[in-house]
């Protein structure tokens, strides 16, 4: 009876027993998404052609990734980001496109991945032709404009069908001495709503910027020495890059009425810092200081909330680094001392990336082996200590100087010891050879060589 | 009461020695295999020769017939929702450990070809290993299952000629853990078709944006 009754109980019990692991499960798989929920991704993305690229969004040193038709090239990316290829610009919005094969054709017409990603209306090359052939499917993937010259008239109804098809078109207005062309382009062709602008700009035109509802990024190549004023609101604004060969200040009040920008680039040297302290929400910073060693101390009490941070040049305050948890990508200021550099390391357990400028102070990496997520680095200038690099075994991109490249010993060398890293960015181990596959064929072969047959019955013993 | 003639006993053994032998085999053949196929060709060429014995002995064990009866049965029904979602959450936490979101976006052709090395690898290693071994004792069978299978894997990266130099103890664990959890899916809904959907979803996750075949594969 006891038996009996424990059978049934065991019977009950197994009834249950998929239920409780389906919902289990289920709990689990809502648990590996809230876990990873906030994770910054950091996508490599590929080149492939002839050129150059920089993320100009993160900014070190104005490094360039070249590639040619032998090399491809790579960068870090996160969605957002404003990308430099060839003088295009790539506003990079869709991060499962990590492979670029880029082609410019002539002056006018940028492919990537042979569709026209860029237009450049430039005065070189008489466009009516390709005007003439153009369908929806031609500028289907069409992300940018480049104005540099004068609009010809016979333009317009071309640009104003562009700008029924794809009417978030990005748009680049160039510099030019004799026109200013951001005014021509209002004046003549104001048909499209880009997320993105960028602009060669004084601040006498920085109203014109207003007439842009959506914009959503913004990259100011400022010619101005000085600016007084600040930028017009511009609600959408979430990223502002700032570059400017001669600028030497920039107003304070410069982002008051753009508070809710997220994140800042500036490339220029500035001897101080107060236009930041408007801004509560941000969460990228990078800045490039050559001249001046660059104080941010107005932005102390937001740094925590940081996720990235990049100092191109000298930084007055390092040592304050190494409380920011929250980081996951850094860009080493040039001044880091050996002891600074293994305290970063030991504390920031969260980082993802790290970009060096090679400096003689930092004589060891071996303390990035205490970093247990980082999965990219990049070390421009030169690089001190090789041996480290072999032991970074989670690496997943990196990049080297040219010069190390040259040691082809060297390379090979570091290729074998990071497998995977840049050429195989998202693959792990958990899939076997695909020579297995064969053992289909094998086996049917050999089964009818030493005549097995072919059966079908519906309730025998499946052992395959 | 079962009384078994002497006969019948030498069969038995017989039958127990032929399966631990088939399945021994096959899974050596399998893990040399692996262990030969990084290298470049000519070499390459001397890891089909294990490949072939192990076909060999599938070919000489395995049983061409369908079971169909009780693949839409409800029991069935929740160890396929189950294998589903194992290989879901396994991808999930797989990616997002690899510093890539956890679910993809975009699907690449490649990922067909991820899906039949797992289905292929299920039905040797689940499918005729495991099946094999079970009529002897089912628990010995999951575990050796899962042992052969790990071994593979860690094979391919083992090699000289691998260029891969990730902690293959770290990862052969992971490795046994998962094929164990795989071999008891299989035992208990007695079909290969869990199993088969949990790797095969699996792959599918895990590489569904891959563009490029990673070096191993091919």
């Amino acid at each position: 009876m006891d038996t009996l009754h424990h059978t049934y109980k065991n019977q009950k019990l197994f009834k249950w027993l998929p239920v409780v692991i389906i919902v289990l499960l289920i709990g689990i798989i809502i648990g590996v998404r809230f876990f990873f929920k906030d994770e910054k991704r950091f996508v490599v993305v590929k080149f492939y052609g002839n050129g150059a690229a920089i993320n100009v969004s993160k900014n070190y040193n104005l490094t360039e990734f070249y590639y040619s038709k032998k090399n491809k090239g790579a960068l870090l990316a996160e969605e957002g980001d404003i990308l430099a290829i060839n003088n295009n610009f790539i506003y990079y919005t869709n991060s499962n496109t990590d492979s670029l094969r880029l082609n410019n054709s002539g002056d006018s017409l940028g492919f990537i991945n042979g569709k026209v990603n860029s237009l450049i209306i430039s005065g070189k090359e008489n466009l009516l032709p390709w005007f003439g052939n153009m369908t929806a499917a031609t500028v289907a993937e069409l992300q940018n404009i480049s104005f540099t010259s004068k609009i010809p008239g016979s333009y317009i109804p071309y640009l104003k069908e562009i700008a029924r098809l794809k009417p978030n078109t990005n748009l680049s207005f160039e510099e030019n001495d004799s026109l200013d062309i951001l005014a021509e382009y209002i004046k003549q062709a104001d048909f499209f709503k880009p997320r993105f602008i960028n602009a060669a700009i004084t601040q006498n035109s920085f109203s014109s910027l207003s007439h842009w509802k959506n914009i959503e990024c913004l990259y100011l190549d400022v010619l101005d020495s000085m600016v007084t004023i600040p930028l017009p609101a511009m609600p959408q604004l979430k990223q502002c890059i700032i570059y400017g060969d001669e600028l030497k200040y920039i107003t304070a009040s410069f982002f008051n009425n753009n508070t809710q920008l997220e994140k800042i680039t500036l490339i220029t040297d500035l001897d101080n810092y107060a236009l930041l302290q408007p801004l509560n929400k941000l969460q990228e910073i990078s800045v490039s200081n050559v001249n001046y060693s660059a104080d941010i101390s107005v932005l102390k009490n937001k740094l925590s909330k940081l996720s990235v941070l990049i100092i191109s040049g000298n930084y007055s305050d390092t040592d304050s680094l190494v409380v920011l948890k929250k980081l996951r990508w850094l860009g080493l200021p040039e001044n880091t001392s050996q002891q600074q550099f293994n305290r970063i390391a030991a504390k920031l357990h969260n980082l993802q990336v790290l970009q060096i400028n090679g400096s003689d102070s930092v004589t060891s990496l071996s303390a990035l082996q205490q970093m247990p997520n980082l999965s990219a680095l990049v070390i421009t200038d030169t690089v001190t200590d090789k041996q480290s690099l072999f032991g970074l075994k989670n690496l997943r991109y990196l990049s080297l100087p040219q010069n190390n490249k040259a040691d082809s010993a060297y390379m090979l060398a570091l290729e074998k010891a990071l497998p995977g890293c840049i050429i195989v960015p998202n693959s792990g181990a958990c899939l076997g050879s695909g020579w297995l596959l064969l053992l289909v064929p094998l086996v049917l072969v050999l089964s009818f060589i030493f005549q097995k047959q072919l059966l079908f019955k519906p309730n025998a013993n499946n052992a395959s | 009461m079962l009384i078994m003639h002497p006969e019948q006993t030498i069969i038995i053994q017989e039958q127990s020695k032929k399966i631990l032998v088939d399945v021994i085999i096959c899974s050596i053949g399998l893990a040399a295999f692996a262990y030969l196929i990084p290298y470049s060709f000519p070499l390459k060429a001397i890891a089909f020769i294990p490949l072939t014995i192990a076909a060999f002995v599938i070919s000489r064990s395995i049983n061409w017939t369908l079971n169909t009866t009780d693949i839409f049965s409800l029991p069935m029904l929740a160890f396929c929702i189950i294998g589903f979602q194992m290989g879901i959450a396994g991808a999930m936490y797989y990616r997002g450990s690899f510093g890539m979101p956890v679910l993809p976006a975009t699907i690449k052709i490649f990922t067909l070809l991820a899906v039949c090395i797992g289905i292929m690898e299920e039905l040797v290693f689940r499918g005729f290993i495991q099946g094999q071994l079970s009529k002897l004792h089912p628990g010995f069978a999951i575990v050796f299952a899962a042992l052969a299978h790990a071994s593979y894997k860690a094979c391919l990266f083992l090699s000289p000629a691998a260029t891969y130099h990730y902690s293959i103890a770290l990862f052969y664990t992971w490795s046994f853990g998962a094929f164990i959890l795989i071999g008891l899916l299989r035992y208990y809904s007695k079909s290969i078709l869990p199993a088969i959907i949990v790797h095969a979803v699996f792959d599918y996750v895990v590489y569904a944006e891959n563009a490029e075949v990673p070096w191993w594969v091919w």
